[in-house]
């Protein structure tokens, strides 16, 4: 195995430019904490060439003024997220790990609980810096909020998972920190809170983020977030009262959650899942996947029966995802809960991501579930941006019917 | 150029003989855009009303190497819709469905070719709206929207139109169709659908589209900001972002679109007034009036001289009237008017807005200023005399000058009319060459003969910012800009 590593963008250039000419191919890492590196498409074409970002790591602008940030894609989004705090601004995507670099949460457009409502980096991103197939830096966007200049080759790079150029640099609008944020909680047996949190939805309350999550116990914690001035959050309360009647307290925001390890209030802006994962005592190689679906599909999902089968789960429940977690490193069984995931998928657009399996794991067993509407394109630009195949990313490899 | 009889007579055949047309009034109305400084007649224009009938146009159209563009309603400001000559025009006007809404996933799908406003409407009883609001929203269709990655007063706190598309479906150049995004956010992969949102209308030609639907505030609450200069109105801009608050809107008008929008539209907006802020502020009722105070007072600090709050829903609506109408408004001062859309950095406005009244000043002509402040993205408008030559071409040099400033300011060129025909050979002021190189690759990838509405983003080759790409456009001849005439709206001279 080598691992090229630089804080200088020039010599990743020249790097990745040898790279080119060898046809050698390299996959790109931050700062580790991703487990889903460790999946392959093929699993004989893992790539064991690295080229770590993990020192490209500085800041290129902060305008308070003007809300705008550009950072180098080696920072992590904890450091991120506390300059920015220092401003009282926040960048809307809190990521499930805190010590992702920038540069893999872009890659693969990760989020947080408070996507649906706050948005994600799809939202707030504004510019990007990346070095391409022919080994050239490309720059595309800019340093202004609003944007139509040529094409919107930032979001292109946006969930391209390496695959299609190497992200130096990106640049995004932020927003203010909430005001005064805070959290109702309560503890639910079992999936009582479900129909509830349909309610909430229906009435269109303004929520920063809803969450629910099984702890050890196999109680769920639910936690809906919102803020604003005394007199807005009076009303979001009330009527969240309406609904759920006297089963949630109200918790300021990083306030305690009596008789827990954690709070969904307290994760949501440091990386959510480490914390779970934690609790848990997940480990690298056990079985954790990630679906996202329509809030029709989560709304009516049979939650009972993973509990029941002693899955660990997270649910972000408005427009959002499940995270399914099960302590097993047996790859066959893994595949098995896999299976039994997506039996139960019933719409034709929700999908499916790895976050950690065994390392047999891979992009061809979550099939059409893996990839997004018109994955064949997105092949076929793969291979004309990267003609040499150098940036190696499994997701382009996989081979299903149409 | 005119259609060979075989492709005329395989067009009719597609599309029946009332859908193809070629005659001088049709090819005359679809010559340009709502920018009518630039016009080209088309070859001719034909109206599918079927995904199949587009693919079958499509694929006949690549056979035969004819180039072609959609088009929506033609209210684009950035000649994205003229067609180079000899290009045909595929109209988009009947895929005007509107197919389902989902309540639950807040989303609602619709053909290319219906209205802007049209969904709000089809969905606003029932609490919810559809949020990019461009100016021209009572005609503008939201397959242009997305073409051009539309924006409008509202986008400060809900976003432009690429945060309220889900999914969408498309016709390739050489006929494929194909699907991107779906009904729900987080889809794996890299972000296709973004890509092709604001590409234009070079990647393909937008079939249906997946709308998210926003949740109407259940109130709303409009001030105007009257100020004695410029410099305090942008001071208040900054004063409100400063403080972590973000309102649905900040929008400015300097004194002579006030004075234009008072004769056309007389919302009352007082004329010895050097410039007037709108803020909007929504969300619950309860507590809204609280920020509303708070606001009030920022917008006093940073010198309004007074804040008028609207009583009721009629005087918020004359309020967005005057906004929304006022580069027709201009109109009442001025024979012609020549509109920029320039963005800058949110506290760089009062440098530049200096910087563009001198500009003016130097030619000689008037440069008025109507904008959505909160994002920085100007809209200077030149005012000129069409059937005065040397003014047309002043009105050139100062959009030029003021394009300039932009960029020079940190800024870009385009904040949401695109590029088009406009602003292409400025592209290479804004990127390095091997930025736009990768722009024209991808392209290539989606457009490969570039038939699809061919001489627009890029500088055209043999032209002083000629791109030396391989992939740029060399097939069709580039508009002369020679032959561009100026043009009093809708009227050529």
């Amino acid at each position: 195995m080598s691992k090229f590593e630089s804080g200088s963008l020039e010599e990743i250039q020249s790097w990745v430019s040898s790279c080119i000419e060898d046809q050698k191919a390299f996959r790109i890492c931050g700062n580790g904490t991703r487990f889903v590196t460790k999946v392959s498409g093929n699993s004989e074409s893992i790539s064991s060439n690295i080229l770590s970002m993990q020192k490209l790591n500085g800041t290129r602008f902060f305008d308070p003024d003007d809300m705008v940030v550009g950072v180098e894609a080696g920072m992590s989004i904890r450091t991120l997220q506390k300059m920015l705090a220092e401003r009282n601004m926040m960048l809307p995507a809190n990521p499930w790990f805190p010590d992702s670099c920038i540069g893999s949460v872009v890659a693969c457009n990760d989020f947080g609980p408070n996507r649906m409502n706050m948005g994600g980096l799809r939202d707030c991103i504004i510019g990007i810096e990346y070095i391409n197939g022919k080994g050239e830096i490309v720059n595309a966007g800019g340093k202004v909020v609003k944007n139509v200049s040529g094409y919107d080759l930032t979001r292109m790079m946006l969930g391209s998972q390496g695959g299609l150029g190497v992200i130096t640099a990106i640049n995004f609008k932020v927003m203010p920190l909430p005001v005064e944020p805070h959290g109702m909680h309560g503890i639910f047996k079992d999936e009582a809170w479900l129909p509830q949190v349909g309610e909430i939805h229906k009435r269109r309350i303004p929520l920063d983020w809803i969450q629910a999550l099984l702890t050890p116990d196999l109680s769920w914690i639910l936690g809906l977030g919102y803020s604003g001035n005394a007199l807005n959050r009076n009303r979001i309360e009330s009527e969240i009262r309406e609904v759920f009647g006297k089963t949630l307290d109200v918790h300021p925001e990083g306030g305690s959650f009596p008789g827990q390890k954690f709070t969904p209030g307290e994760q949501r802006f440091g990386g959510f899942l480490k914390a779970i994962r934690d609790a848990w005592e997940m480990e690298d190689s056990h079985f954790h996947v990630f679906a996202t679906l329509p809030t029709e599909e989560i709304l009516c999902f049979p939650f009972e029966k993973f509990r029941k089968e002693n899955f660990k789960i997270t649910v972000h429940p408005t427009g959002g995802d499940i995270h399914f977690m099960l302590k097993s490193t047996d790859m066959k069984k893994q595949l098995q809960y896999l299976e039994k995931i997506k039996s139960v998928l019933v719409h034709s657009e929700s999908k499916l991501r790895w976050v950690s399996a065994a390392n047999e794991g891979s992009f061809q067993e979550l099939g059409r579930f893996g990839v997004a509407n018109g994955y064949f394109l997105t092949q076929r630009l793969k291979r004309h941006l990267d003609p040499s195949g150098v940036f190696f990313a499994p997701y382009y490899d996989l081979e299903f019917d149409a | 150029m005119s259609f060979g009889r075989n492709i005329r007579g395989e067009c009719e055949r597609i599309l029946g003989k009332e859908w193809v047309k070629d005659d001088p009034v049709t090819l005359y109305t679809y010559r340009c855009d709502g920018l009518t400084l630039y016009t080209a007649p088309p070859m001719g224009v034909l109206f599918p009303g079927t995904v199949e009938e587009l693919v079958s146009v499509v694929k006949l159209l690549y056979q035969h190497k004819i180039s072609f563009i959609a088009r929506g309603a033609g209210t684009g400001l950035s000649g994205g819709a003229v067609p180079q000559e000899g290009s045909v025009i595929i109209e988009m006007a009947r895929f005007k469905e509107v197919h389902e809404v989902d309540w639950i996933n807040r989303t609602i799908t619709v053909g290319p070719g219906v209205i802007n406003l049209r969904i709000t409407e089809h969905v606003h009883s029932k609490g919810y709206h559809y949020a990019p609001d461009p100016s021209s929203q009572k005609a503008c269709t939201i397959g242009g929207n997305v073409a051009e990655n539309s924006g409008g007063p509202h986008t400060l706190k809900y976003g432009v139109t690429v945060n309220h598309v889900l999914g969408l479906e498309m016709v390739l150049p050489d006929g494929e169709h194909v699907k991107l995004g779906g009904n729900h956010l987080g889809m794996p992969g890299p972000d296709l659908l973004g890509l092709v949102i604001g590409s234009e209308g070079t990647f393909g030609i937008i079939t249906k589209i997946i709308c998210r639907l926003t949740p109407n505030p259940e109130k709303a609450v409009t001030m105007l900001g009257i100020y004695k200069s410029v410099h305090e109105a942008c001071e208040s801009v900054s004063s409100i972002t400063r403080h972590g608050i973000i309102p649905a809107a900040m929008e400015m008008l300097d004194k002579i679109t006030i004075s234009a929008v008072e004769k056309a539209l007389k919302p009352g907006f007082p004329l010895d007034a050097e410039a007037v802020l709108i803020v909007e502020l929504d969300g619950l009722t309860d507590g809204l009036d609280n920020d509303a105070e708070f606001v009030e007072k920022l917008l006093k600090k940073s010198g309004a001289t007074k804040v008028n709050r609207a009583r009721d829903e009629a005087e918020r609506a004359k309020i967005w009237r005057a906004r929304k109408e006022a580069f027709g408004a201009i109109g009442q001062i001025s024979p012609s008017y020549y509109v920029q859309d320039g963005v800058i950095p949110r506290s760089k406005l009062p440098k530049v807005l200096d910087e563009i009244a001198e500009i003016g000043k130097k030619h000689g002509l008037t440069v008025a200023n109507v904008f959505h402040a909160g994002d920085g993205n100007l809209h200077p408008l030149i005012l000129y005399n069409y059937e005065n030559p040397e003014e047309v071409e002043k009105s050139h040099l100062i959009g030029e000058e003021i394009l300039s400033s932009c960029i020079r300011h940190g800024g870009t060129l385009s904040g949401e009319h695109g590029i088009g025909i406009e602003k292409a050979e400025w592209m290479a002021d804004l990127y390095p060459r091997s930025s736009l190189d990768n722009m024209q690759n991808v392209r290539a990838f989606f457009n490969p003969e570039n038939l699809l509405n061919p001489g627009k983003l890029f500088p055209q080759p043999g032209r002083c910012s000629e791109s030396k790409s391989g992939t740029s456009p060399q097939n069709f001849p580039a508009l002369d800009k020679s032959k561009m005439v100026a043009a009093k709206s809708g009227i050529a001279v």
